[in-house]
């Protein structure tokens, strides 16, 4: 089931492992997200080291009362801030597989172009060059190139080597529970009887239709679950070879389907 | 009914639960806390998934599973193939090797900005000492003014002339603007140089301009003014350069990526460049330092002939670092080797 914004790489087992890079909106929600948490991190720090210049009688005592060992707190603050702001993205996205909070919150993460945790120089790199796609974004040129290149890379992304892609993550649990329930919407009917000789061909995604449309078929509306039905029925009918579909219902059709495991088309 | 799906499903459950235990595991403590035992369980698991994978994909053609196994497998795969130093061991590697070879290796470039920012300062200082209108190149002109009157009134009050109170604060603050003037260099590569080009000139042409301020004050400040810039500034000057040399590297791959395809050739100069740039913030740091609390110590404390002992001292240091260090032990950045070879392979 792979689509225009999937990437595949092959594992050293020869296996296809698939990405589906992240989209534009995310991504923009993510920057959004990040800005003001550093905005907010950047506002308590000020706050914090006001106070405590305040508690010293006024803020010119940070720089003055050398004996307070105040001047060192201000050098700090300025310390913070430098690291708040040039090593915010590098940092979490360095030691956090490739996520910054923002882009947590958006389930989305930095990979290198094979899918791999982006190493500690990618990171870097994507990092430096994010000031040139600030600059650029002022005339809209990085969105133009993140529009119009075939991953979705900003100018960042194609200098280290990096892609974002979507976190997908499911649990066991939830798989086997849809299985089961799929399971469970086919009775043992007329469809066992049927089980002599023949098969569907099916492509992918059709396969899915039916995953997908046996696991959630006991919570969607009755009106929907009908037309959904119907639709489905008449898109695997015709994929039968060698089996009679003719007499079966629509719903015995979509369970016979789904209790053998159909060819590939 | 049971499918021929659910039936996979329950045989696996248990190890592919167990797969993911050890997966979080090694994911927040690192697979070095692992056991022989543990360490074969993952490795025996994880090809188990794999081939799972491909039977969910192909056989049993379920994308519920296909897609919870990608995700398992993916992650387990990061693990077993990655190429993870410990940061304490990375860091010491990194200053005792991998950065000073790095700039052995792409001396010209670095020498090429060196070049650029010395060429640029003593424009600006002739510009100046000839035409003071010059000095509105770099700076605003009120400010210009200011500097000038407060040089007039006090010759010996040179910017390096910190207040004791202030010097951590000075320090801090010298080491952030030389940290943006850095990564400005760097990264301005990527305008095909021009970036690294102007922020070179631009900060050569305003070292030219407030050095010819103080030397053209007479020859007896000559002293006072070199022990006030040299003692950082033979630091400082060499970090701007090798920042401007990564920024070269970038434009090169950019314009020049000679065998390789452009996409490659910009992914292996941007590497390199990027373990200039770390390495520039190290000497910064201690750029900053020096400039916040050693120069601008009193004479009577530092004498202005000591400092100058200093700074060569520190320079003669520096270049030691950066002529051996790491020499018998030159090995590249491993993900850059790889990058180079593969490309490599795919051209012959």
């Amino acid at each position: 089931m792979s689509t225009v914004d999937d990437i595949a790489v092959l594992t050293s087992e020869n296996v296809r492992l698939t990405y589906t890079l992240a989209n534009l909106g995310s991504r923009a929600l993510a920057f959004l997200a990040d800005t003001l948490i550093i905005a907010l991190i950047g506002l308590s720090l000020t706050f914090i080291f006001m106070s405590i210049g305040l508690s010293l009688g006024d803020i010119g005592a940070m720089f003055t009362g050398a004996e307070s060992g105040a001047p060192f707190l201000a050098a700090l603050f300025i310390v913070l801030m430098t690291i708040l702001y040039w090593g915010y993205y590098f940092l979490f996205e360095w030691m956090n597989y490739g996520q910054t909070p923002g882009k947590k919150l958006l389930g989305i993460r930095v990979a290198m172009a094979d899918g791999g945790t982006a190493d500690i120089v990618a990171c870097a790199v994507r990092n430096v060059i994010r000031l040139i796609d600030m600059l650029l974004a002022v005339f809209g040129i990085t969105i133009f190139i993140l529009i119009f290149t075939p991953k979705y890379q900003r100018l960042g992304d194609i200098v280290a080597g990096t892609v974002v892609v979507k976190l997908r993550r499911l649990s066991f649990s939830d798989v086997i529970l849809a299985v089961r329930s799929a399971d469970r919407a086919v009775e043992t009917t007329a469809v066992e009887n049927q089980s002599a000789g023949g098969n569907f061909r099916l492509s992918d995604a059709e396969m899915g239709l039916i995953e997908r449309f046996l696991t959630r078929k006991d919570s969607i509306p009755e009106d929907v679950k009908i037309r959904l039905t119907k639709d489905l029925a008449a898109r695997i009918r015709s994929k039968a070879y060698g089996i009679s579909v003719d007499d079966l219902s629509d719903d015995e059709l979509i369970q016979l389907a789904w209790s053998r495991t159909p060819k590939k088309t | 009914m049971a499918s021929e799906l659910l039936k996979f499903l329950e045989s696996r459950e248990d190890s592919y639960l167990q797969l993911e235990r050890l997966i979080s595991q090694a994911e927040s403590g690192g697979l070095k806390k692992f056991d022989r035992n543990s360490l074969i369980e993952l490795g025996r698991l994880y090809r188990m998934a794999s081939a799972d994978l491909a039977r969910a994909r192909y056989v049993l053609r379920s994308p519920l599973l296909t897609h919870y196994l990608n995700e398992l497998v993916g992650r387990a795969h990061h693990l077993i193939h990655q190429r993870r130093t410990p940061v304490k061991l990375g860091l010491v590697r990194f200053f005792s090797r991998d950065f000073p070879s790095t700039v052995r290796r792409e001396i010209k470039p670095i020498m090429l900005a060196l070049a650029l920012l010395l060429g640029a300062s003593v424009l600006g200082g002739i510009s100046y000492t000839y035409d003071r209108e010059w000095g509105q190149l770099v700076m605003a002109q009120p400010e210009l003014r200011a500097y000038e009157k407060q040089l007039e009134d006090n010759p010996t009050a040179l910017a390096a002339d910190i207040d004791e109170n202030l010097m951590p604060v000075a320090s801090a603050f010298i080491i952030s603007n030389n940290i943006r003037a850095c990564i400005t260099a760097t990264a301005g590569g990527l305008l095909f140089g021009l970036g690294t080009l102007m922020a070179l000139v631009f900060n050569g042409f305003l070292l030219g301009v407030v050095g010819s301020m103080f030397l053209n004050k007479g020859p007896e400040y000559d002293l006072y003014f070199w022990a006030g810039v040299l003692p950082h500034g033979v630091l400082e000057i060499p970090a701007i350069a090798v920042a401007g040399g990564g920024g070269f590297l970038i434009a090169r791959g950019l314009l020049m990526p000679g065998k390789f395809s452009r996409g490659d050739a910009i992914r292996i100069e941007g590497r390199s460049a990027m373990i200039l740039l770390g390495g520039v913030m190290g000497i910064l740091v201690v750029a900053g330092l020096i400039e916040g609390f050693i120069t601008p110590l009193k004479p009577g404390i530092f004498p202005s002939w000591a400092k100058l002992i200093f700074s060569a001292i520190i320079l003669a240091a520096f270049a030691m670092y950066i002529i051996f260090a790491g020499r018998d032990d030159e090995i590249e950045d491993s993900e850059l080797v790889e990058l180079r070879t593969s490309t490599q392979i795919r051209l012959e």
